[in-house]
């Protein structure tokens, strides 16, 4: 009796339902495809018959582990690649933690001058897909090796080196200048928050300016510092657009780009294992960073209001300083664009005459002279399907994860301290550290076959809904947890007193009051999913492509003009649309990840 | 030996006018009190004497240091004013033990270790807390918090010493407490204290001069004692002392040179001024102070009433007294308590009544007071 009393009692709140349903759910789609996958590396798939001789498709083998781990190709298949994913990683987190968090310093503790137009200008590359820069390194910098020369040989006759060109050197670079506004957003939040008479006490007692930086203000924003290390350290690791752009002309290969090549080839063994190492690695991450959060409640500054902030004065460096700074995000965020659209208008890159300019790539019907008669992207009904699949897709996921998200926040919130709570906060927080392309890998391996009452979903529309409302749980449960945090309870117990029902109470009175924190829980997937491609590269097919996977597409086949169109147009539709719910709304995509 | 001026000091954020032209004059080992409601410039004033914040206009001079004036382009920096400033939420460094945070200002100034290590052991002691030496101000309470923070900001040894509302974040008991030892600190150290607070109480009870601020204005700037009897205004008789003064509006019936009378709604008073008489109209318009403790509660008062609410604390009793249509609040020291609804008449025997004009707020005279009924149609 008793506990079926209790077990009545304990469903009787809306929370404890929305737990035990979002963590059942969340276990089949994110647990469960990691059994999945570790399975996959030990079997014997179709296309490997030829070298696994003596086998069927299904066997079980150690064969994968063997050659990755100690084979004859394992330093070219996998040793190589992984240095050079972790040597990027670590390179990019240097440069996005200089950047960013100078940034943030300049624009939370000095008088430098236009600072509303620097914070929008900084986040932007964060908006943008990250190949946005790749492409545009690439507009400027390609040599002669993939064919035309770029905009800088073009203007000044001198040629580039390939190591400036390709690989390392501008893999590191693009990835530093997209993760940046991370780190800004992130150390921003937390040296805006931090409380400016710490600062001044050392001011006081005749600290110089130096030993405050380095012994006051440093060790304070360590902990954000160390977090935000980790993760552009992951986020860097699972970049595939970017290494596969600016690497593929010289075969500089990452874990990414590896894991593409072995699983579309014809060893989706390896590519498996791969994928697992990253996954381990992600969340080896995930580990350090909970313990890291853990620590820092300890550092959580003592009470107290922060009073208003006296800002460094930068002197006669103030005007220089600033007009500097802005002439640097120019450069790297509007004049990538300008290059796409230079681009999308020349036959062949690199000339500036006027007759090699046309608007054949956008409105023409296709020259069968020029890149095989396909038509300009604003007549090409490809283009079109790929854009109403993207928005379609965009949409749904928005939904889908905007909604677990707002309830992942709200039950766990309610029941904070508790283990479900707890299991569900960190559970609907991994798919984070899943790297975009294995985590498309697993849901290859997962979904290609009938399971349970799920049919077989490959190269169905389902299975990238699935894989992005998923993927992008993180976000939105971040936001989610953030809107009922601030709420605090009083304001739903005042109307659990009047017998206000969940339903009533959620969309009358807690959904209204956070409306900027739950919208901007919907927007971020949105617009993550406009740009995604490494996630869906390996679950797409013909019928389903979206806009991304076609620019990817078109780029290998190196359709430059096409590439340049699409992306220009990518870019205007994400831009275009966080600024208009940003203006409408007040909602931003920086809120939800500053938080 | 320090001494603060303070000249035609201005400080706009904007539009919005802060301090307005602020004049005064801290002499050596006084305990200063900046005090009034929130938004009155308070705080702005201690961070511009500081440095922590530059005045739009004016002169400061410490020690007879000129460390700011607009127009010769001074601003020394807080750290060449040798001041030291204890912070509302004491602004301890949260990742450094307390021995660290009381050591690192003498390391700045780069005492020799033993120096330090035997300053910073006088002044846990002094402060009692020597136990505490390797914890983090995570790990202490408020009040512990609160000593660290004096202990840091006294190492260096200041001459004068800013506290921004000091004990604002401790509970009732450990105010008072604090509220002690701050003022034996001030003894102790021989040096000058500045001290914002909105709290009466604390300004009465510790400073030796009370600067009452009011929208970035001073309205009085006296001892204690002083702002108590004799308030300049009645924004200054409103704010100091508690339960607050009673205030009764009133028009002039008669302006004489010897009595005034005087006419509430439904009471008439008779004012006789104790120095020189007020300049008054008749018909003017005026505000009658009584402070509680000067209205006496006897059986055979000369006007009756009955108790509206008796508030008893042990060892004195808030009585309020309804005369007519009027309340009047009243202490009676003791323990007593009084039957709500029972009759009860006031006596006013004293002679520190205060009349302020309507209009201006202005102290106008102070006086004795006797007081009847207003018949209909008097």
């Amino acid at each position: 009796m008793t506990f079926r009393h209790g077990y009545k009692s304990f469903f009787r709140k809306p929370e404890n339902v929305i737990l035990v349903c979002l963590i059942t759910i969340l276990i089949y789609l994110i647990l469960v495809p990691l059994f999945s996958i570790v399975n996959d590396t030990f079997r014997v798939h179709s296309s490997e018959l030829m070298r696994i001789k003596g086998t069927a498709a299904g066997d079980f083998t150690t064969y994968h582990w063997k050659s990755i781990f100690a084979g004859k190709y394992s330093k070219n298949i996998f040793y190589q690649p992984l240095f050079n994913t972790l040597w990027i990683s670590i390179t990019t987190c240097f440069i996005a933690i200089c950047m960013g968090g100078g940034f943030a310093w300049l624009v939370t503790r000095t008088d430098i001058r236009y600072k509303k137009l620097i914070s929008s200008l900084f986040i932007l590359p964060y908006i943008m897909p990250s190949w946005t820069l790749a492409m545009a390194w690439l507009n400027f910098f390609k040599n002669e090796r993939v064919g035309a020369p770029g905009l800088f040989t073009a203007f000044t006759g001198i040629q580039i080196a390939d190591w400036f060109a390709y690989g390392f050197f501008p893999i590191t670079i693009v990835l530093g200048l997209h993760y940046a506004p991370f780190a800004y957003i992130l150390i921003g939040g937390i040296l805006r928050n931090m409380d400016a008479n710490l600062e001044e006490a050392a001011q006081i007692l005749k600290t110089g300016r130096w030993r405050i930086i380095r012994k006051i203000t440093i060790p304070i924003v360590l902990p954000a510092m160390l977090s935000t290390v980790l993760l552009v350290f992951s986020s860097a690791m699972s970049a595939f657009a970017v290494p596969a752009f600016l690497g593929t002309p010289v075969r500089f290969q990452v874990l990414t780009t590896q894991l593409f090549r072995t699983l579309n080839g014809t060893s989706p063994g390896y590519g498996y294992l791969i994928a697992l190492v990253m996954i381990v690695i992600g969340a080896i991450i995930l580990l350090t960073n909970q313990m890291l959060i853990g620590k820092r409640k300890s550092f959580a500054t003592v009470t107290g209001k922060s009073s208003n902030i006296s800002l460094v004065n930068l002197k006669k460096f103030r005007t220089i300083l600033s007009i500097v700074v802005l002439i640097w995000l120019l450069l790297i965020t509007i004049v990538p664009l300008i290059t796409f659209a230079i681009q999308s208008f020349q036959i062949s890159s690199g000339s500036f005459k006027a007759e090699n300019f046309t608007t054949l790539f956008w409105l023409g019907e296709g020259r069968p002279d020029v890149l095989s008669g396909e038509p300009g992207i604003l007549r090409n009904k490809y283009i079109y399907i790929g854009l109403w699949n993207s928005v379609r897709l965009s949409v749904l996921i928005s939904l889908l994860a905007g909604t677990a998200g707002l309830l992942v926040g709200y039950s766990v919130v309610k029941k904070r301290g508790s283990l479900w709570a707890n299991t569900l906060d960190r559970l609907s927080f991994f798919p984070y550290l899943l790297p975009s392309m294995a985590f498309g890998a697993i849901y290859l391996s997962m979904f290609a076959v009938r399971r349970g009452f799920i049919p077989s979903l490959y190269g169905s529309f389902a299975i990238l809904v699935l894989i992005g409302s998923v993927k992008y749980l993180p976000f939105a449960s971040r936001a989610g947890i953030n809107a009922i945090f601030q709420l605090g309870k009083e304001i739903e117990e005042a109307a659990v007193i009047f017998g206000v029902s969940w339903w009533k109470r959620m969309v009358k009175i807690i959904i209204p009051i956070q409306r900027a924190s739950v919208l901007s829980g919907f927007l971020l997937p949105f617009i993550s999913s406009m740009r995604e491609l490494s996630l869906f590269i390996l679950l797409v097919t013909p019928s389903t492509k979206v806009l991304t996977t076609m620019l990817f597409q078109y780029n290998e086949k190196g359709w430059d003009q096409y590439a340049n169109a699409i992306i220009l147009f990518i870019v205007l539709v994400v831009v275009l649309l966080n600024a208009i719910v940003n203006k409408v709304t007040g909602a931003s995509i920086d809120k939800g990840i500053g938080d | 030996m320090p001494e603060i001026k303070i000249k035609n000091v201005t400080k706009k954020f904007g539009k919005f006018v802060a301090v307005e032209n602020l004049n005064i004059t801290i002499a050596d080992k006084w305990f200063v009190t900046l005090l009034g409601p929130s938004g009155c410039g308070k705080t702005t004033t201690l961070r511009m004497i500081s440095g922590l914040e530059s005045p739009t206009e004016g002169e400061i001079y410490i020690d007879d240091i000129l460390v700011f004036s607009s127009e010769k382009g001074v601003d020394l920096p807080p750290a060449k004013r040798d001041v030291g400033f204890l912070f509302q939420n004491y602004a301890l460094w949260p990742h450094m033990t307390v021995d660290q945070n009381i050591s690192f200002g003498l390391e700045n100034l780069k005492w020799s270790k033993s120096d330090i290590t035997n300053r910073v052991h006088e002044l846990t002691e002094l402060l009692k807390i020597d136990e505490f030496l390797d914890r983090y101000p995570a790990e202490l309470s408020g009040g512990q918090q609160q000593r660290v923070a004096i202990a840091r900001t006294l190492a260096p040894r200041p001459k004068v010493f800013f506290m921004d509302e000091p004990l604002s974040n401790l509970d009732a008991k450990l105010r008072m407490e604090m509220r002690t030892e701050l003022k034996r600190l001030h003894r102790e150290t021989n040096s000058t204290f500045v001290y914002v607070t909105h709290d009466q109480l604390e300004a009465m009870t510790l400073s030796s001069r009370i600067c009452l601020m009011k929208e970035g204005r001073v309205q009085q700037y006296a001892a204690p004692l002083e702002v108590y009897n004799v308030p300049s205004n009645k924004f200054s008789a409103e704010f100091v002392g508690n339960p607050t003064m009673n205030f009764v509006e009133v028009e002039c019936q008669q302006a004489g040179s010897g009595n005034i009378q005087l006419a509430a709604d439904d009471l008439l008073f008779t004012f006789t001024p104790v120095s020189h008489p007020p300049s008054l109209k008749t018909g003017q318009k005026l505000v009658l102070g009584l402070r509680p403790e000067c209205i006496r509660l006897s059986e055979e008062g000369t006007v009756q009433g009955s108790i509206y609410s008796a508030l008893p604390s042990g060892m004195e009793t808030t009585v309020i007294v309804k005369i007519k249509t009027t309340l009047f609040t009243s202490v009676v020291f003791g323990g007593q308590d009084f039957p709500v609804d029972g009759e009860i008449g006031i006596q006013l025997d004293h002679d520190n009544y205060i009349l302020f004009d309507k209009g201006s707020g202005e102290n106008i005279a102070a006086g004795s007071l006797t007081v009847s009924i207003r018949e209909a149609g008097t």
